[in-house]
């Protein structure tokens, strides 16, 4: 059963679901509860939107589709087109390292915390129904050859807090902030000026946040492997794939947090200093990112 | 507790790529079309002066949007309705007089005691354009133009300014001119200074005049809460400063008009002169303080000029702020002015007045010429549909008291218990919705 859950602290409000396999939350800076339940529905329905649409684990939806069309040309809608062309220049902009279609790789892969790696032959399989560079994509129209896969779990999170974030604000003028599973993002400073302090959970204690930063403007992403993993051999195999070898990303952050203006922009830099490996730092500082890594 | 470091690095070219693909994912869908949308800003203005004297309704649109980086365009048209009658400068007596009007071809009559008034019906149509941007790290530049037209008068303006601040923006300094040239095209042609109203030559079609200022501006945050504004302007004006409407009774000592010595039957009545130049100066000082949640507008303006013209203002507005999206501004406004030194409600024949010619080098009876106060009370009431758009409606009471018995007219027999000052009562009433695109 779909539910949300809103509670009165201080002078906030929270609301509370489940969104994304994540825990989302929605803190609103109001003293009229009425409107605080509004601002939830309108954020809950819009995050249990875009899960529907875009997650590969539903059927039917705008993604099944398209993983779906056997190789045909497809003219997916205005949103998935949008999300598309954000897909492909992130593709180009990481060298070929941020791929949609490595969601394929997932057939080999299912990172919950055990032992079990895949055996070579699986990934070398799984490889060959991986690529951007073998999908057509222009004028509007698709073509997914037959096998192929597209995943837009490294996109959906953020896109659905910056979404939320914008009708939000549609709809009142009140300080906001939108925090889907540590993907967050905030309309501006607090009432009285001052910023929103958010704590970052270290990876390995559990609820613990040991790190506070303050945000006022902007938005925070945080990509990491505190929630899926896989543990073998006393190697901790993260979930991002480089889509060239089919092998997690080596020496990668445990995690990294990022601020950008956009959570969008934040989570997808986030994304590509894990793709960096032992390199995200360096890669961070070029780009001139404010961030925090953690190893 | 550690903090995020803030990176004092360049914007790399990745993450800047980065930030407009999310810009073009983010503004595509439904929500917002552009990043960047127009901003409007509407309203209707319906004015009324007691007494049904002048009514006016005036739209005005102005547009706004930021181009990219902080430069800003904004466009504002306006267009003017206004019918109605204004005093023509002559006093009311106790006997019905006639007046012709400035073409000579219509003619009025007025009931006795009643205010001369003079009928008009005009047009006026004005357009703004301004470009506004930042020049480097610390300057604000601005120019633009103006174009107003109405029937009987043009102006035509440039404006620039340049601003710099200082101390973190905490203090900003600022310059600016303005420059503008008008053009009056009375119907009927521009009168003869002091000829009489029945003389049908004229100088020329239409008359100029000039007009630069200059602006000193100093603005300066005092605390969080309270931010102060100091401004001196200089404005000089060279050319035809008439009134072309405008005439003066010629009375004799009894305070009865006097015969027109070119056409007996009719009174004889003069147009008015002033000075070929104007300066003025003024020193204006605004607050804003900011409570809790409610904001004060406090300013006073100090006016003087070269034609014996001083005047002081005083204005306060509080912004109260009701629920979360509505708020009350209660408004008040207090101006007195002290007359010019050419103004006279009437002439006085064998004085100011010797066979029909003036004796004086300037006057006039033009009543914002004179002697007066005013007081402002409004309310404007606001409510804030969505992120930048509002509904607001504000009603204004304005009411302008004068000497209603000037001291030359104290010992006029024929004008006792008349009042001569033809005082103010005005309702206003605007409506506004901003919104944007």
């Amino acid at each position: 059963m779909i539910k949300t859950q809103l509670l009165h602290q201080d002078s906030l409000y929270i609301g509370r679901f489940t969104a994304m396999a994540s825990p989302c939350e929605l803190l609103m800076e109001t003293g009229d509860a009425e409107l605080a339940q509004t601002l939830l529905e309108i954020a809950a329905n819009e995050a249990w939107r875009i899960q529907q649409k875009f997650s590969r684990y539903e059927r039917d939806n705008s993604v099944w589709a398209i993983n779906n069309s056997q190789g045909n040309l497809l003219t997916p809608d205005a949103e998935t087109a949008l999300l598309l062309n954000f897909a492909d220049q992130c593709y180009q902009l990481s060298d070929g390292l941020f791929d949609i279609t490595s969601g394929s790789l997932g057939r080999a892969w299912k990172f919950d915390g055990s032992a079990n790696i895949p055996a070579q032959s699986t990934i070398d399989e799984a490889l060959q129904f991986v690529g951007w560079d073998k999908v057509i994509w222009q004028k509007g129209e698709l073509q997914l050859p037959a096998g192929m896969q597209i995943d837009f779990g490294g996109i959906g999170k953020e896109y659905a807090v910056d979404r939320c974030l914008l009708l939000l604000r549609e709809h009142a003028k009140v300080p906001l902030l939108v925090n889907f599973g540590g993907d967050l993002a905030v309309t501006g400073a607090r009432l009285n000026g001052s910023p929103w302090t958010v704590g970052i959970e270290r990876p390995d204690a559990d609820l613990q946040a040991d790190y506070l930063l303050e945000i006022a403007s902007g938005a925070l992403a945080t990509s990491g492997d505190s929630r899926r993993f896989l543990m073998a051999n006393n190697i901790r195999y993260s979930h991002i794939l480089n889509p060239f070898t089919g092998w997690p990303i080596q020496q990668a952050p445990r995690s990294i947090t990022v601020a950008g203006s956009s959570c969008i922009q934040a989570g997808m830099l986030a994304t590509f200093g894990l793709l960096h490996g032992k390199a995200a730092e360096t890669f961070l500082e070029e780009q001139g990112v404010t961030y925090w890594c953690l190893r | 507790m550690q903090l995020i470091k803030s990176s004092n690095r360049k914007a790399g070219p990745v993450r800047v790529a980065l930030a407009a693909a999310s810009a073009s994912l983010l503004s595509g869908i439904q929500v917002h079309a552009d990043e960047n949308p127009w901003l409007v800003d509407s309203a209707v203005l319906i004015y009324n002066e007691s007494g049904g004297r002048v009514s006016a309704t005036e739209p005005v649109v102005s547009l706004k949007k930021d181009m990219g980086d902080e430069h800003f365009l904004a466009l504002k048209f306006t267009f003017d309705a206004l019918t109605g009658a204004s005093p023509n400068g002559a006093i009311p007596s106790k006997q019905t007089i006639t007046y012709t009007g400035t073409s000579g071809r219509s003619s009025y009559t007025t009931t006795v005691g009643k205010l001369p008034v003079d009928s008009f019906h005009d047009q006026r149509r004005a357009f703004g354009l301004n470009w506004d941007q930042p020049l480097g790290d610390n300057f604000h530049v601005s120019i633009g133009g103006d174009y107003s037209h109405e029937n009987d008068y043009q102006s035509n303006g440039l404006s620039a300014a340049i601003a710099r601040d200082f101390n973190d923006k905490n203090t900003t300094l600022s310059l600016g001119v303005n420059l503008e040239e008008d053009s009056s095209n009375a119907i009927g042609g521009i009168p003869y200074a002091f000829s009489a109203s029945s003389l049908t030559s004229r100088v020329a079609s239409s008359e100029n005049k000039n007009v630069h200022d200059i602006l000193f501006g100093i603005s300066q945050v005092m605390s969080r809460n309270w931010l102060t504004q100091l401004n001196y302007s200089h404005s000089a004006s060279t050319g035809y400063q008439n009134d072309p409407y405008k005439i003066l009774s010629v009375l004799d000592s009894n305070g009865n008009t006097i015969a027109d010595p070119n056409n007996t039957s009719s009174s004889l009545w003069l147009h008015e002169n002033r000075p070929d130049a104007r300066n003025r100066q003024s020193i204006f000082w605004e607050n804003k303080i900011h409570l809790t949640e409610d904001v004060i507008d406090v300013s006073l303006r100090h006016y003087s000029d070269d034609w014996g013209i001083k005047s002081e203002t005083f204005d306060i507005r509080y912004r109260l702020e009701v629920g979360e999206n509505s708020y009350f501004e209660p408004h008040f406004r207090y101006y007195t002015q002290n007359a010019a030194n050419f103004y006279r409600p009437f002439l006085v024949n064998g004085t100011d007045v010797i066979n029909g010619i003036s004796q004086l080098t300037y006057a006039s009876s033009d009543p914002r010429l004179a002697k007066f106060t005013g007081n402002t009370f409004g309310l404007k009431w606001g409510y804030e549909i969505g992120r930048n758009s509002e509904f607001n409606i504000r009603v204004e009471k304005y009411d302008q008291t004068g000497k209603s018995v000037p001291d030359a007219a104290k010992n006029m027999f024929a004008l006792s218990g008349l009042n001569l000052y033809p005082g103010l009562s005005t309702q206003t009433v605007m409506v506004g919705y901003s919104f944007e695109f």
